[in-house]
């Protein structure tokens, strides 16, 4: 046999072309340890986390929104392209707007040897090949425009297409065809040798009017190998997003995790910016905000907050400021989301005697917000005869900061003759306004009373003390933040520190392999976005790793925070190499770390005193 | 492990683990670039390769998982060839011994081919090539046992072949 295998031992004649040079190799494998994932770059010199092998493969996760539609129905025919739309419908956007944000991410790839870059553009070519799923395939039709961009590197793929089509029929058309070939063939097999069978999942995801994923997965005779594929699907009328991403992930399900929860969000930002598409285009600022309606302030909740009050609350529809003290329009914080309303309170004399406003801003991140929210609390804090066809401040009484259980808060009472009531007496207006920063968004909340004046002065007594901490609750209840208590004081949802490998595994999350002295890594999604952690038989869970944003600790802390943001917060908190360690208050066994980079909040842990698993 | 010691070990491994991989999967092309892929992905892994019993184990295991893998077939329809691979003068055409003996093998069951591979051209004692193939020690001399019998029919057949073939010259 040794004999017999001699002609196979590897001489130089061998090879087909000659091996890249070791320095070359290494190149390669140092890109590919960058591209690898986003927590890599918290790392380096960090005394208070460490980088397990592989490096701390967090993403941001899905946002948890409802469903679209049901899934469309499997087709049973033979799959064919869709016929080409008989011709534009009047109403229905034909043409790609210049500058469509199709790969904004991508903007500063270049090409190189390794990568390619190819558009965006319309002569793109991307997806030549028809989608095949257990011997049927389909492709994506005859559009009348499109727009398509295409970036690869060595077993890596990235190809989306936005493609418009005569109606949104026919844009329906296409996606039931190519979201159906999968759906029909959740296993397909490729007989052997080596048996392969691809896998394929579909869901619908809260993206554009209809949005869909397919998540392809391949095994060998039995065991996951190397192979991923992530296809989103999105429409928004006449419009549809087919985004591929290929690579060599998939192999475990924690690794699919952590690339859609880097790919999600980019088609997320895609599908928002296709509302151009949509039948009524984008809402405009002011509008009713969309998703952000059921955040900002409602007529039982202002019921609640002024039940002493004797007015009667209406809404209405009036456009105003929502805080006196605002001296411009709120659109220029520039949220890319807002929702407002407003409210007159009628007394038992038939005239107004209350008005109230409420508002949510929703920020592109919590950096932002913490900007928005420094901007209105100078507002607040400057408050004086405030923007045109303001009353005139009699009386202004000093700020208040408030902590609420989702974030920071300041509010400010001032008081303004009322001369439209009566010109010799002291009824003035006791107006009540108020900000509060709930992870990246803003919630604005603002009542105001006839009442003599001077009767504000009351700060422990003044309805805004409930009036913000209900603003902040409301803004929470459908952001990217858990109510309450998010991560710490005792983990982050179901996962707490102390718990052990077996509950950890019960509450669904992925342990993986050991590292370092008897610690193992594991990867949990209790609240959507991944989380690393830690464990050992001894103290169970000992460590957790939070890096995506819109998870906040008790105290509002959280990814993007400003470090003076945090020391706010955290008062008692100590310098660290490249960052802050706190204790969590009311414990005196464990500890949040804080990582920054350029100033800004990038990695959060949560630990046990005396672990052994991090630096 | 650092740039000089990784160096040495691709410098002295690489050769030795692309004829391993094409006995094991007979395409010479895709076996050099899946073994490629893989040191490069070993000094992306480096932390992991110094833990690793066996650094040389550990690069033809993940070459081997990347040459089945069906979707690598798939995405290399959808993209231009990898240009990191250098394009160098034409190599000397495989020797016709070394065709028939990765031909033969082709006609082995996956894990029998594998294991015999392992064990008679890479050497590995039966214990590591249950360990790298996750296969009970027993299960790799069953597939050894079979995979040899199997080989050894096989490779008769084609010296029977080439005999005729001179008999009918």
């Amino acid at each position: 046999m040794p004999d017999l295998f001699d002609p196979l031992r590897g001489t130089p004649d061998q090879l087909v072309r000659p091996a890249l040079p070791a320095d070359e190799v290494r190149r390669r494998g140092d890109r590919m340890r960058r591209r690898r994932t986003v927590a890599a770059a918290t790392g380096a010199g960090l005394a208070v986390a460490l980088v397990v092998s592989g490096g701390l493969a967090l993403g941001r996760g899905l946002t948890n929104g409802a469903g679209p539609s049901p899934l469309p129905p499997a087709t049973q025919a033979p799959s064919g392209t869709p016929e080409p739309s008989p011709g534009p419908e009047v109403g229905w956007r034909t043409s790609i707007p210049a500058g469509f944000p199709l790969a904004d991410d991508l903007e500063d790839l270049v090409s190189s040897s390794e990568e390619e870059l190819a558009g965006p553009g319309r002569d793109v070519r991307v997806f030549d090949v028809p989608f095949e799923a257990c011997g049927r395939s389909t492709d994506l039709g005859a559009p009348v425009d499109t727009l398509a961009v295409r970036h690869t590197a060595p077993e890596w793929f990235d190809g989306r297409v936005l493609q418009v089509y005569g109606d949104d029929a026919a844009a329906r058309g296409v996606l039931e065809e190519l979201v159906g070939l999968y759906d029909a063939c959740p296993k397909d097999r490729f007989e052997g040798p080596p048996d392969t069978v691809a896998v394929s999942t579909v869901r619908p995801v809260p993206h554009g009017e209809e949005g869909y994923l397919v998540t392809r997965t391949f095994s060998v005779d039995g065991p996951r190998v190397p192979g991923l594929e992530l296809l989103h699907v999105v429409r928004t009328g006449n419009a549809l997003l087919v985004s591929n991403l290929s690579n060599e992930g998939g192999a475990t399900d924690a690794n699919v995790a952590l690339q859609l929860g880097e790919r999600d969000p980019l088609v997320e930002d895609v599908a928002t910016a296709m509302c151009v598409f949509a039948e009524n285009g984008c809402d405009a600022d002011g509008g009713d905000g969309g998703s952000l309606a059921a955040a900002v302030l409602g007529l039982d909740q202002l019921r609640d907050l002024t039940r002493g009050l004797s007015t009667s609350w209406t809404v209405v529809e009036e456009q105003r400021p929502t805080l006196s003290c605002q001296p411009v329009p709120l659109s220029t914080l520039e949220p890319r989301e807002a929702a407002y309303t407003f409210f007159d309170g009628t007394g038992p004399d038939g005239t107004v005697n209350a008005q109230a406003a409420g508002a949510v801003l929703e920020l592109p991140d919590v950096a932002l917000a913490e900007q928005a929210f420094a901007t209105a609390s100078g507002w607040l804090r400057d408050c004086g005869d405030a923007g045109p066809g303001a009353r005139p401040v009699a009386i202004a009484h000093d700020p208040v900061t408030q902590r609420t259980g989702w974030g920071p808060a300041t509010w400010r009472v001032v008081e303004r003759p009322a001369p439209e009531i009566c010109t010799e007496c002291d009824t003035g207006w006791i107006d009540a306004q108020g900000v509060v920063l709930v992870g990246n968004r803003l919630a604005l909340v603002s009542l105001a009373w006839t009442g003599d004046l001077g009767s504000g002065a009351d700060a422990a007594g003044s309805p805004m003390n409930d009036a913000v901490e209900t603003a902040a609750r409301l803004a929470a209840g459908s952001a990217p933040t858990s109510e309450g208590p998010a991560f710490g004081p005792r983990g982050l949802g179901p996962v707490h520190l102390g718990m052990s490998a077996a509950d950890v595994e019960s509450s669904g999350a992925v342990l993986e392999d050991s590292h370092g002295v008897g610690c193992t890594t594991f990867t949990a999604a209790p609240e959507g976005d991944p989380v690393l952690g830690f464990l050992t038989e001894n103290q169970g869970v000992s460590v957790l790793l939070v890096d995506a944003e819109g998870i906040l600790t008790p105290a509002g802390v959280g990814i993007g925070a400003t470090e003076e943001r945090v020391r706010e917060a955290y008062p008692d908190a100590e310098d660290v190499p490249m960052g802050l360690f706190a204790p969590v208050p009311g414990f005196t066994d464990r500890q949040y770390t804080f990582a920054f980079e350029d100033g800004r909040l990038v990695e959060m842990a949560l630990r046990l005193d005396r672990q052994s698993c991090v630096g | 492990m650092d740039a000089e010691e990784f160096d040495a070990f691709y410098t002295a491994s690489f050769t030795r683990v692309v004829g391993q991989v094409y006995a094991m999967i007979g395409d010479r092309d895709e076996a050099q670039e899946c073994v490629q892929e893989a040191f490069a992905r070993a000094w992306s892994h480096r932390a992991q390769l110094e833990k690793a019993h066996a650094p040389e184990a550990w690069v033809r295991t993940t070459a081997y998982r990347l040459a089945v893998s069906r979707w690598r077939r798939m995405v290399r329809s959808r993209r231009a060839p990898d240009r990191a691979l250098q394009d160098g003068p034409p190599t000397a055409p495989p020797d016709p011994d070394r065709v028939a003996l990765v031909a033969a093998l082709r006609r082995l069951p996956e894990e029998q081919r594998r294991a015999i591979v392992l064990h008679h051209l890479a050497d590995l004692p039966v214990a590591e090539v249950a360990a790298e193939t996750g296969a009970p020690v027993g299960t790799v001399k069953a597939r050894l046992s079979r995979g040899r019998a199997a080989l050894a029919l096989l490779l008769d057949e084609h010296h029977d072949e080439l005999a005729e073939g001179a008999g009918h010259a």
